[in-house]
This record gives structure tokens, C-alpha cells and sequence, in this order.
């Protein structure tokens, strides 16, 4: 049986998830990135915030308690890089919207012509290019919530922990963010 | 069976909210089962549309080597700057010792000559110096004799 004196030996030479770091970086890179990259549209930007956010991670390893998953710690971080990002170079906004708008158009492309018919592709694409512009003019934190939820596939609680907001807000937020995005793809009404 | 789902059911259902409720409505209502489909159909391309544009990023996998040189220095141990500072201690008292040891040993030396010069002026009379004047007074006497 475990005594008082021994549990503490034991905590320190348990092994932590982040022993191998390189390992996490290469888990978890894309994931960040990605999300640094939709919410940006910049990707050098978004480079950036994914360098900082291993970096912070690193060097802050020794706090990782490991209550919450590597992703969620990870994504913690990015959410407040990003959100930094975005304020402090919001005047550059609109001139990357504008660049990224033209990647996007081609990206649009590949994902519409999956083997459809020219009609069922170009029905596609304007879906596409109606849900891109709707969470384009999100709040930030509807925008967030949306992106973790539905291109990293968080769960509710997962956003929670996070973004740092209670569990219903998160949902206010996501139920918004969803509204706006039906509503932009004209599905509001049966 | 009752109206169709409301937009804000319909809404917090997508969203991963569900309730038995609207899982019975939809398992019988056509219409309301559609409009889910249609929704998450576009939710799914969305989310296959952000994956497709950040693989074909350059930066979408982390640049080669950065997080060995993001990596701070380690700090030294203290006991390892003592052991450093010890060791430097010791590689600069070696030659100031040596030096010292050579200085001695050459003022020794110029000691030594001199008392050896001083020895041998000795050597060379023939009578220790507080005698001489005696001697020199034997020889005078003895050259007045022979006269």
C-alpha cells in the first residue's frame, strides 16, 4: 500500500506526456496550426502563432498537471496567440482576407469537384464560399467557439476548457454562430 | 406527429446537443431530418476545406530543427561554476607558482655567487684580512735583515 511519505516520490517520477516533446510537436502541430490559420487567414502569421505556442508550452512544461489532455493544454494557448494576433495586427486584416480569399477560391475548387457534376460542384462551392464568409464576419469568440467545435471537433466541455467560459456560454455562443451560418446558407426556414 | 423542429432545436442539435425529443421527431420527420443533413453536409465541407487549405501550407508541418534552437540554454549547477572557478583557480596559481619558484630560485643563485666570490677573494691571501698589517710589518723587518 502507498504511504503519505512515498506519494510524492512517486508524483515526480511519473511520466509526463511532454517527456517527449518533439513527439508533441509533431502530434499536434497541424492541429494548431490549422486553427491559427482559419482564424488568421495569414500563414505566416498563423506559422508564428504555432511556434509560439510550442515554445510557451515548452517552457511552461513543468506546470502541466495533466488534468486536461495535451490538446486541450495546447489549444489554450493558441486561442490567446491568436486572439493577441489578431488585435495587435488588425489593420493588416483586410489586405490577408483579400490574399487568402484567392487561395481559398482554388481550395474551393478541389473540394467541390470531387467527382460531382459541373452543376452539384459550382451548388457546392457557393456553399462553401456562403459558410467561409459567414464565420469570416463572426465575433471572435462565436468564430472560435465554431472553428473548435466544427473543424477540430471539440466537444462542449473540451471548448470549455479551452477558451476559459463556463460550459453554457459556450453553447450561447455556438448556437449563435450556427444561426448566422444556416442563415447565410439560406436554411433557416423548412 | 407535432410541428417541425424549431430553428433553436434544430440549432443545439447540430451543435451536439441532443435530446430524445428531437431524436424521436427527426427518426419520423422527413423534412426536419433533411434540413440536418444539408447542414452538416456543409458543416463537413467547411471542415474539409480548412484541412485541405492548411496541408497545402508549406508551414502546415513545423520547420525542420526550430524547437532545438527554440530550446533555452540550461543554466549551470551551481556546484558546476565551483568546480569551473576551481579549476581556473588552480590553471593560474600553477604558473604564478612556477614563475615565483624561478624567481627564488635565481636570486638564490645570485647568492650564492656572491658569497662564493667573497669566499674565494678570502681564499686568495695569504693571511685573513686582520692580519695583513702584521704580515706586511714581518716582511718589512725581514727585508732589513737580509740587508
Amino acid at each position: 500500500m502507498e504511504t503519505a511519505a512515498e506519494t510524492p516520490v512517486m508524483a515526480d517520477i511519473r511520466p509526463s506526456p511532454l517527456d517527449d516533446f518533439d513527439a508533441v510537436v509533431a502530434a499536434h502541430w497541424a492541429g494548431v496550426f490549422r486553427f491559427a490559420l482559419v482564424s488568421l487567414r495569414d500563414a505566416d502569421l498563423a506559422a508564428t502563432v504555432a511556434q509560439d505556442c510550442f515554445v510557451r508550452a515548452y517552457r511552461g512544461r513543468q506546470r502541466f498537471r495533466g488534468d486536461a489532455s495535451v490538446r486541450t493544454w495546447l489549444m489554450q494557448i493558441a486561442v490567446n496567440l491568436v486572439r493577441d494576433a489578431a488585435r495587435s495586427r488588425r489593420l493588416q486584416f483586410w489586405k490577408r482576407a483579400q490574399d487568402a480569399s484567392r487561395d481559398f477560391e482554388a481550395l474551393a475548387a478541389t473540394v467541390a469537384d470531387g467527382g460531382a457534376s459541373p452543376e452539384a460542384a459550382t451548388a457546392v462551392r457557393e456553399q462553401l464560399r456562403a459558410v467561409w464568409q459567414a464565420v469570416r464576419g463572426l465575433p471572435e469568440r462565436q468564430r472560435t467557439v465554431f472553428l473548435l467545435r466544427f473543424t477540430e471537433q471539440m466537444e462542449l466541455m473540451e471548448i470549455a476548457a479551452v477558451t476559459g467560459m463556463a460550459e453554457g456560454t459556450v453553447k450561447v455562443h455556438l448556437f449563435r454562430a450556427l444561426r448566422a451560418v444556416r442563415q447565410a446558407l439560406g436554411h433557416e426556414s423548412l | 406527429m407535432n410541428e417541425h423542429l424549431d430553428s433553436q432545436t434544430l440549432e443545439r442539435h447540430i451543435a451536439g446537443e441532443r435530446t430524445p425529443e428531437a431524436e424521436n421527431h427527426l427518426r419520423e420527420c422527413a423534412a426536419c431530418r433533411a434540413a440536418v443533413s444539408r447542414m452538416e453536409a456543409a458543416l463537413a465541407q467547411f471542415a474539409l476545406s480548412t484541412r485541405r487549405w492548411s496541408e497545402s501550407q508549406a508551414l502546415s508541418r513545423p520547420p525542420a530543427g526550430w524547437l532545438a534552437s527554440a530550446r533555452p540554454r540550461r543554466r549551470m549547477a551551481p556546484a558546476r561554476w565551483a568546480a569551473v572557478a576551481a579549476t581556473a583557480a588552480v590553471l593560474l596559481a600553477v604558473p604564478l607558482y612556477y614563475n615565483y619558484s624561478q624567481r627564488q630560485a635565481a636570486a638564490q643563485a645570485r647568492a650564492d655567487a656572491v658569497l662564493l666570490e667573497e669566499v674565494s677573494t678570502d681564499i686568495s691571501r695569504p693571511a685573513p684580512e686582520p692580519l695583513e698589517p702584521l704580515i706586511e710589518l714581518v716582511s718589512q723587518s725581514n727585508t732589513g735583515e737580509n740587508r
